[in-house]
């Protein structure tokens, strides 16, 4: 967990740096995430006179609960400090969104409302999904909590096992939209026509700028660690001077990897990413075919 | 004291402080006698029935026989004991919380008359859910639906609440109609009219099992507000006053999946594969349509009113797939399914009748059930906006709070039934799929009413100067919140007794619920170390760094007024659009124009019910045409009259002879 928390600006750092690569950018330096957070930490904050004790609790709410998931999700190891079932794991997440949207509509600004309205459609919508593919998850790892099925994973190339393919490929939609990146939301923008998470975040400053953008990373590395360890299972159970590195790794070849993704595509129209998450769904239903048939 | 002295004491003190509430003068009086009393019986009994004054086995007592054939009475087994516990918790919070609420009717002479309709619809409830025979079953059933139709006509001056009352009658007849044939049914094949009767023989004949269950659904799911029979509760729920609504909604439909329970378990040896799945079926359109239109709403106490559909439909899931794997041969997640769908309706009532006391309280402070025209409320009244956001988080299932621990236990139970054989896994994995997406849209519709309800700036003057209301109402809140963080805390507390409370046969290797992972002891743990860090980090480092209040800031503008907040319509406005092929919102736009400007707007959408348009409204005028035709036979003349029933006579002799 404290691992998690150390990597995730990291790869934040990476993404932002694939981007401006793959853009002919220069970019900031991978490292600059910290320094960003270290600089909101020392911050004081500036709050809305409308806001009241829901705005308060929502950035160590959403932090904490992200902590919380933190600490079920494997990342070097098959031993986590806190096993949970898969509905719980997926169930978990809603806490720290509670509280996010209700934060947006509590400073009674326009734009705090509109992204939690989009945040919340979005959210629910991926719901279906992500059931889906983390029960194609748990039927292949043949356990049902989350470290134990990407523990419990067979081992053997991937290429066998196309459901697996499918499944990690719904996982990395779902992680697309799940953490506001391109083609549903844009991390970058702060155009408030197109944006979503930030939005809702527009009224945090300080501390709880800090808090929540440390959580924003922290889930992209939640996610990134969850897919890549379904599609490298043998990466968990490397003797323990390999994985660390392994993990390490994987984190960034998937910052590589979703930075590209962001480079080359555009934003979807708000009203189509209902469609693209359908296509998750879809996705899923294809590979619980596919494991029921086999 | 012995069981049946408990239920002469606490049901005669029902019918004598409702009474009594009648003959008081003084408002205040009468309001404190009749609730207040009804709220002492009701804690009393809980007291006794917690109390462990109930035996192990199960209670009979003998009623007086209302027609001399036959024999009348009680039956409480663990199942009307878990129901009896519901209706007296709810009962006693609910009385307490209108010894306040009902205040408002305090000039004029009816309020005198609502405890006693009160008091009654708890007695027949509570003789719903302990009946042994189909008689006493039937009468307490439909004193239950008049008392109720009583209290949600209680504004009979509005056109409403006129309006209401009749759907709900009309909907509660035809319920009390198809459990009525259901049981003819049953007694006919069985050859009695006791609950133990229809039990002990087993009914060969397919088809006439279909039929009796089927009757039975349709009763039984009217009164439970299942699609498609909802369409009363939209109505029926906002018109009647809070505490009323809190308690029909908490307590009375659920008398609907009582019966659906106790026919599927109990009354039924051997039911078909099929009802399983049809109840399934059922369940998944309740959820999905009643939170889809919640959504759309935004009167409030309709909004809970079609959320009550919703969880309805979760209940059912449960219930329906545990019939099915029972008929699989699969006890094991069978208990843990049926375990999950009775803890629904446990936590449905705590939180349900939280959430209807918590818009009774809005109401009351802002005279208003228009969403729209509320915000900022958490200032004026922090306990309501407190307890209203517990109720909230725990029904859009979050976990910790007591809905999420038995939306859970249906999904473990889905998840263990779907690797076992005779069950299609591919309906129990779309089932789980359908629950979460059930449950995601419940979330939508909660931030958006505590966030355009409690926070933000007051959107009418009515709003910003709204207070608490007194520990009458706010204390029944708090209790019921408490409950809902400890069974989500804590969920084997009830749980471990649910699931002892089936005969099921052979049970097996039972499920452990929490098998040393994810116990929702160390995850609350967990959350609650993390979190309360975290906000004491945030209180250090304030404290050090500094913090200031401003405006929000709007874009540079240096006003910015209540009307710029995002709205609820707004923020439902995505998720109806994509969902725009079923709910089919209409919106009316006109524009006033002087010239080429615009000198004012007026906006406005509205959802209707689909099946309220495509299929109630025809048929009901067609109804009203035969009524009309029928009419032709009615000439006062009283020879022709007596002439009918002699036909009559002569028709059913030449039938049934």
């Amino acid at each position: 967990m404290v691992l998690f928390v150390a990597l995730a600006p990291l790869l934040t750092g990476i993404i932002r740096k694939t981007k401006a690569f793959l853009s002919l950018r220069r970019g900031a330096p991978v490292w600059q995430p910290y320094a960003d957070l270290r600089k909101l930490f020392r911050r004081g904050i500036v709050r809305s006179s409308t806001a009241s004790w829901v705005f308060d609790l929502s950035a160590p709410v959403v932090l904490g609960g992200t902590l919380v998931l933190a600490a079920a999700t494997p990342l070097y190891s098959r031993e986590v400090p806190l096993p949970v079932h898969f509905v719980l794991y997926i169930y978990l997440m809603a806490l720290p969104r509670f509280f996010q949207t209700l934060a947006g509509l509590d400073t009674g600004s326009a734009f705090g409302g509109l992204g939690s309205s989009r945040e919340v459609s979005v959210s629910s919508m991926a719901e279906p999904a992500l059931i889906l593919a983390l029960c194609g998850l748990a039927f292949l790892g043949g356990a049902d909590t989350v470290n134990g099925f990407l523990s419990g994973m067979p081992a053997g190339s991937v290429l066998a096992r196309p459901e697996t393919i499918l499944i990690a490929g719904t996982l990395f939609l779902l992680l697309l939209a799940e953490n506001s990146r391109i083609p549903v939301d844009d991390p970058a923008t702060h155009l408030e026509l197109t944006m979503i998470h930030e939005a809702m975040v527009l009224d945090h400053s300080g501390v709880d700028l800090g808090m929540i953008q440390l959580a924003s990373s922290l889930r992209i590395a939640l996610f990134s660690a969850l897919v890549s360890a379904a599609l490298f299972p043998q990466s968990l159970s490397l003797p323990a001077h390999l994985a660390l590195p392994a993990a390490l790794a994987r984190l960034c070849l998937f910052g590589v990897l979703i930075g590209s993704v962001e480079a080359g595509t555009a934003r979807l129209r708000l009203s189509r990413v209902a469609a693209f998450l359908m296509v998750a769904t879809v996705l899923a239903s294809i590979a619980l075919a596919i494991q029921h048939a086999g | 004291m012995t069981p049946s002295a408990v239920f002469f004491i606490v049901s005669g003190a029902w019918l004598l402080s409702g009474i009594a509430a009648l003959g008081i003068r003084d408002p205040v009086r009468s309001r404190i006698a009749g609730f207040g009393g009804g709220a002492a019986a009701s804690f009393l009994g809980l007291v006794c029935r917690m109390g462990g004054s109930l035996p192990a086995g199960p209670v009979r007592i003998p009623l007086p026989a209302p027609v001399p054939w036959v024999d009348a009475e009680l039956y409480i087994d663990g199942l009307s004991a878990f129901f009896l516990g519901i209706v007296l918790l709810l009962g006693a919070l609910a009385s307490l919380y209108a010894v306040g609420y009902m205040r408002e009717y305090d000039g004029r002479r009816r309020g005198r008359a609502a405890p006693l309709f009160f008091n009654l619809l708890l007695l027949s409830m509570a003789l719903v859910v302990s009946a042994g025979d189909m008689l006493t079953f039937l009468l307490a059933w439909e004193g239950m639906g008049l008392s109720s139709y009583f209290l949600v006509v209680f504004e009979h001056d509005k056109e409403e609440s006129r309006r209401a009352g009749l759907i709900y009658l009309i909907a509660t007849h035809i319920g009390t109609a198809g459990i009525f044939v259901a049981f003819l049914f049953l007694a006919r094949h069985t050859g009695s009219f006791s609950f133990d009767g229809f039990a002990r023989v087993s009914i060969e004949s397919p088809s006439v099992l279909a039929a009796a269950f089927g009757f039975a659904l349709v009763g039984f799911g009217t009164k439970a507000g299942m699609f498609p029979f909802h369409i009363w509760l939209p109505y029926a729920h906002p018109e009647a006053p809070s505490p009323v609504s809190a308690v029909m909604s908490g307590v009375m439909i659920k008398m609907g999946v009582y019966g659906i329970v106790r026919f599927l378990f109990f009354l039924l040896p051997a039911p078909l594969p099929s009802f399983g799945g049809t109840v399934i079926a059922l369940g998944m359109l309740s959820g999905f349509f009643g939170v889809l239109y919640a959504i759309a709403q935004h009167d409030m106490k309709r909004l809970l009113a079609f959320h009550s559909v919703e969880n309805i439909g979760i209940i059912l899931l449960g219930v329906g797939a545990a019939s099915l794997c029972l008929s699989a041969g699969h006890p094991g997640p069978a208990r843990l399914l049926l375990a999950g769908g009775l803890f629904h309706v446990l936590n449905h009532a705590l939180f349900k009748g939280l959430l209807f006391m918590g818009a009774g309280a809005v109401y009351q402070g802002t005279r208003t059930k228009n969403i729209e025209r509320m915000g900022g409320l958490m200032r004026g009244m922090p306990l309501t906006g407190v307890a209203f956001l517990i109720g909230s988080l725990a029904i859009s299932a979050v976990p910790p709070m007591n809905g999420f621990a038995s939306e859970f236990a249906i999904f473990r139970g889905l998840w263990d039934a779907a690797g076992k054989e005779g069950v299609h896994p591919g309906l129990l994995i779309a089932t789980m799929a359908g629950l979460a997406l059930v449950g995601g849209l419940a979330f939508v519709c909660f931030v958006k009413v505590v966030g355009t309800v409690f926070l933000g700036n007051a959107r009418s003057p009515a709003a910003s100067d709204a207070q608490d209301p007194g520990w009458t109402m706010t204390l029944p809140m708090g209790a019921l919140a408490s409950l809902c963080l400890v069974l989500g805390v804590h969920p084997a507390l009830a749980l471990e007794r649910l699931m002892d409370l089936f005969p099921f046969p052979a049970p097996g290797p039972d499920l452990p619920l929490f098998d040393g992972t994810g116990k929702p002891l160390t995850v609350s743990a967990a959350l609650a170390v993390s979190i309360g860090g975290l906000a004491l980090m945030r209180f250090v480092l304030l404290r050090r760094n500094g913090k200031r209040e401003s405006r929000t800031w709007a874009c540079g503008f240096s006003y910015s007024t209540p009307r710029m907040q995002y709205t609820a319509s707004s923020f439902a406005e995505p998720v109806i659009h994509i969902f725009r092929g079923i709910l089919r919102p209409r919106s009316v736009r006109e524009e006033r124009l002087s010239g080429r400007f615009l000198l004012g707007m007026h906006f406005e959408t509205h959802v209707r019910d689909l099946l309220e348009n495509g299929l109630y409204l025809p048929v009901y005028r067609m109804f009203l045409r035969m009524a009309f035709l029928a009419r032709r036979l009615h000439t006062g003349h009283i020879h022709l009259y007596l002439g009918y029933i002699l036909g009559t006579v002569v028709i059913l002799l030449v039938l049934f002879r």
